[in-house]
């Protein structure tokens, strides 16, 4: 009977359709493939439940974050969020510097303007737009100093400190000069500080120039953090990640003294500044023009860009941070992809080597038979996971070497059962009937006898899965990742040997495992299923 | 054939096997880039011709089959030489390592083969019941668990949270500094055995139940699920209707007639699946730092100490080849019909 390869692919799709009908009949089978789907959605559509990269958006928040919802459960009242204190820190927006709350000393002299055809070229401030601060005198009386303050206040929330904090300011000084001594000095040298005002109104300078007084214009920005470009000097860098460089003093409220605070040896600035309460905080800039010049019409600008400042809290998401600030949400969610393209991939690989070893060992039989069942004995004898590991160490642990390698390893006892199976299919009388009408052996191989062993190939292949997706995620757990991908061994990798064994951190530690097992349990029940559909003989018995 | 020509032919099979894990190993080792003297030497101090004379020197020079020869040499005379991190020989090493691994596996595999052929034969006996149900499905999960996973929330539960029990290692860590005094020491035969302390006894078993417990949780599911096949298709048979019918008492006929009939696939697999339990132990003994094998096979590969890498994989699968060969003699001697084969 010679079928059409339409009417071929007609059957199959029938077929394969009442095996998955039959397969949501059965209760495990319903409840495997149920969980199987969902998984299969997730590393299809990871862009659906996360916007962030698993692996390369680092600092999304402070490191080893707890979940937001850990805030409302007890205990988990000193977690914070984070917070980005200045909208539009680039000032592309004209309306951005009404944000600020602005007071100086001498309001006649001195002007505040939005500039929008100037701007620090880097990082937030990228492209054009700036905020200028102008202190302008014409007559020829000098005012002393004259202080402007621009800030932004803010409502800190939380009742605990943030993981860490850090900002930018981009300035660019210019004015009238003078020469004195072979220098051009400006007319009217400023200082700048950056501070942060806490909830007691306590003042912490953050930063100000290494060179406190700033007398001579600028011919490039400068900023407080090193820059993708050469171009700008760096001045000071003060995240609190790197304490090294931060300096500064305290300013008490009430009596106006100042202490020096030294964030070099600070344990914790971010404990010190924001301690325990919730209230009005402020981060602003302090801008002195020092005014001593005897000369008429004197003006200096104080160009402020790449304003910005953000607190890293210590809770994140739906699953908070890992120890470089990452999402592990969206790495929970992309390393569905991993394991099940692991999984599948050396499944597969694994049932197709058996079958071809089974089916030349048992049709075959004497001489093949013999080399091909000693030689299956024998790597059924070494053991695999050592054998494994050896291997990856000495290939390298990338995503495609494990697959071979899981595939190139597990095919063994496949091979003995499709070869029994063959054993006893080929003394079968159908095949002697299409032998003695001059079928070849290949022919014989396709269309009689593999089409017998379908059944145990789907078994087979929905029951190696579970096996491999565990064997994959202890590889990546020992340290045998694929650098370039998130993996859920990996996940686990990272709280055991990079966060120190964080097993406080127990959302990260349940997560990525729940998931390999929930996964392994679905595989394994579809394949009790499959062999229950497939394998009448088991029906009546269980 | 007799006992003897079986014995005589499974002895011939662990030596080829021998043989192809040997070889296999060499390989591996060979195929490996870079060349293994720059883990030794670093050659910004030494001149070209130094490198070469000292490649000479260990016989890195040699072809292939004179090294291939000389180290299925040494792997059988157990000269594995020594560590590249250590410095002491690997064998020392393995020789210290050895009886932890062993006591973990073995004592595990006691125990989940009692505990899981116990609940096997009941579930059997009780099939299609809730209890089987239940039964079934918690030991597909323990199963079906990652073995590193489940060590890690014990750990994180049983040490972190609770505190009963420590969180690595087999011994309190100043026990390697001072090791603990015995109770007193007993001449048998002339070997000196030391009687440890009751102090002693305790802060290792608790040091020990945790991997202990991952193992047995680990491999229980196993053997249940296997014992309860054999038992279902032992059950069915008409001897069991018969001692059924004389009256004889439901647990004799379970314990003395089903299970007696329904053990040889047990012993089969208890030595196919030394490779599993050795697997199972790698990782356990790594979650837990135990100062195993297994816990070695980590701190050799992140340390890429080769010789002992070897040497270790080595020492596994002649652990598991001897473990199946010795499950052969048994087999051998439990079911009369393998001799006539």
């Amino acid at each position: 009977m010679a079928l059409t390869y339409k009417a071929k692919l007609k059957f199959s799709v029938k077929k394969t359709f009442e095996l998955i009908r039959a397969i949501i009949k059965n209760k495990k089978g319903a409840f495997g493939l149920a969980i199987i789907i969902v998984f299969v959605i997730f590393a299809l559509f990871p862009q659906l439940f996360t916007h962030y990269h698993p692996t390369g958006q680092r600092e999304l928040a402070g490191s080893m974050a707890a979940p937001s919802w850990m805030r409302y459960l007890p205990g988990g009242e000193g977690l914070s969020e984070n917070i980005f204190v200045i909208r539009d820190p680039g000032f592309k927006n004209p309306e951005s510097i009404y944000q600020f709350n602005i007071s100086m000393t001498d309001p006649e002299s001195v002007h505040i303007e939005y500039i929008p055809s100037f701007g620090y070229p880097h990082i937030y401030g990228r492209g054009p737009g700036c905020m200028a601060v102008t202190y302008k005198r014409e007559d020829a009386r000098p005012k002393g100093n004259v202080t402007v303050e621009i800030s932004k206040s803010f409502y800190y929330e939380f009742q605990g400190p943030p993981s860490k904090f850090s900002g930018d300011v981009a300035i660019f000084v210019e004015g009238t000069v003078r020469e004195i001594e072979g220098k051009r000095l400006l007319d009217v040298p400023v200082q700048i500080k950056v501070y942060i005002k806490n909830q007691e109104g306590k003042k912490f300078c953050l930063w100000t120039p290494s060179t406190k007084l700033i007398d001579t214009p600028f011919n490039d920005w400068r900023i407080t953090r090193s820059s993708p470009s050469s171009r700008t000097s760096e001045m000071s860098s003060w995240s609190t990640s790197l304490k090294l460089r931060m300096y500064g003093y305290v300013i008490d409220p009430n009596t106006g003294q100042k202490t020096p605070y030294w964030f070099l040896f600070a344990v914790s600035p971010e404990r010190d500044i924001f301690g325990n309460k919730t209230g009005i905080m402020s981060y602003g800039i302090e801008i002195s023009f020092i005014d001593q010049c005897p000369a008429e019409n004197v003006k200096t600008t104080v160009y402020i860009d790449s304003l910005y400042f953000r607190t890293y809290g210590t809770a994140w998401g739906l699953l908070g941070t890992d120890k470089e600030g990452r999402d592990l949400f969206s790495q929970l969610i992309y390393g569905t992809r991993i394991s099940l393209y692991v999984g599948l991939l050396a499944a597969i690989i694994g049932v197709i080597l058996g079958l071809i070893v089974g089916l030349a060992a048992g049709y075959l039989g004497k001489l093949v038979d013999e080399f091909l069942m000693r030689f299956t004995d024998m790597l059924l004898v070494i053991p695999g996971l050592p054998l494994l590991i050896v291997l990856v160490a000495v290939l390298g642990a990338t995503i495609h070497n494990l697959i071979i390698l899981l595939g190139f390893l597990g095919w063994m006892s496949f091979a003995r059962v499709v070869r029994s199976q063959v054993l006893s299919l080929r003394e079968r009388p159908f095949i002697e009937a299409a032998r003695a009408a001059g079928a070849g052996t290949f022919y014989i191989l396709r269309r009689h006898i593999l089409p017998n062993l379908m059944g145990l190939v789907y078994v087979t292949l929905a029951q190696s899965v579970p096996g491999l997706i565990v064997t994959e995620a202890s590889l990546s757990w020992l340290g045998f990742y694929d650098p370039s991908v998130m993996s859920w061994g990996r996940m686990l990798y990272s709280v055991q040997f990079e966060a120190g064994g964080a097993f406080d951190k127990w959302w990260w530690v349940l997560a990525p495992g729940s998931c390999i097992a929930l996964l392994a349990v679905a595989f394994i029940m579809i394949g009790f299923a499959m062999d229950e559909i497939l394998n009448p003989k088991l029906r009546e018995r269980v | 054939m007799g006992l003897k020509t079986y014995i005589a032919k499974r002895l011939v099979n662990m030596a080829v096997l021998l043989f192809f894990v040997l070889t296999i190993n060499f390989v591996i080792f060979m195929l490996m880039p870079g060349d293994p003297t720059l883990l030794f030497v670093n050659p910004m101090k030494f001149a070209p011709e130094e490198i070469e004379a000292m490649k000479k020197a260990w016989g890195l020079a040699d072809p292939l089959h004179v090294r291939y020869i000389k180290y299925i040499k040494n792997m059988l005379t157990m000269n594995f030489g020594d560590s590249i991190i250590t410095g002491r020989p690997v064998a020392e090493a393995i020789m210290q390592k050895l009886p932890y691994t062993v006591f973990l596996i073995g004592g595990s595999t006691i125990i989940s083969m009692i505990i899981g052929i116990l609940l096997g034969v009941i579930s059997a006996y009780k099939r299609g019941t809730r209890f089987d149900d239940a039964n079934v499905t918690i030991a597909l999960i323990f199963y079906s668990l990652p073995t590193f996973w489940m060590g890690m929330v014990f750990l994180m539960i049983f040490s972190k949270m609770l505190g009963w029990f420590p969180l690595a290692g087999a011994f309190p860590r100043e026990w390697l500094a001072y090791p603990p005094k015995p109770a007193f020491t007993v001449n048998l035969f002339g070997i000196e055995i030391a009687v440890p302390t009751l102090y002693e006894i305790y802060h290792r078993l608790r040091h020990t139940f945790l991997p202990l417990a991952t193992l047995v949780l680990f491999q229980y599911g196993g053997w249940l699920l296997l014992t309860r096949a054999t038992m279902l298709e032992t059950l069915t048979e008409d001897y069991i209707l018969t001692a059924k019918a004389k009256g004889l008492k439901e647990r004799t006929i379970l314990f003395k007639h089903a299970l007696k009939n329904a053990s040889l696939p047990l012993i089969t697999s208890a030595a196919l699946s030394f490779g599993f339990m050795l697997t199972g132990a790698i990782i356990t003994e790594t979650v837990y730092t135990w100062p195993g094998l297994g816990g070695w096979i980590w701190e050799s590969i992140s340390s890429r100490d080769y010789p002992a890498l070897q040497a270790i994989f080595y020492i596994i699968a002649v652990c598991v080849i001897v473990a199946n060969f010795i499950a052969d003699l048994i087999y051998g001697f439990i079911d009369p019909r393998i001799k006539y084969e």
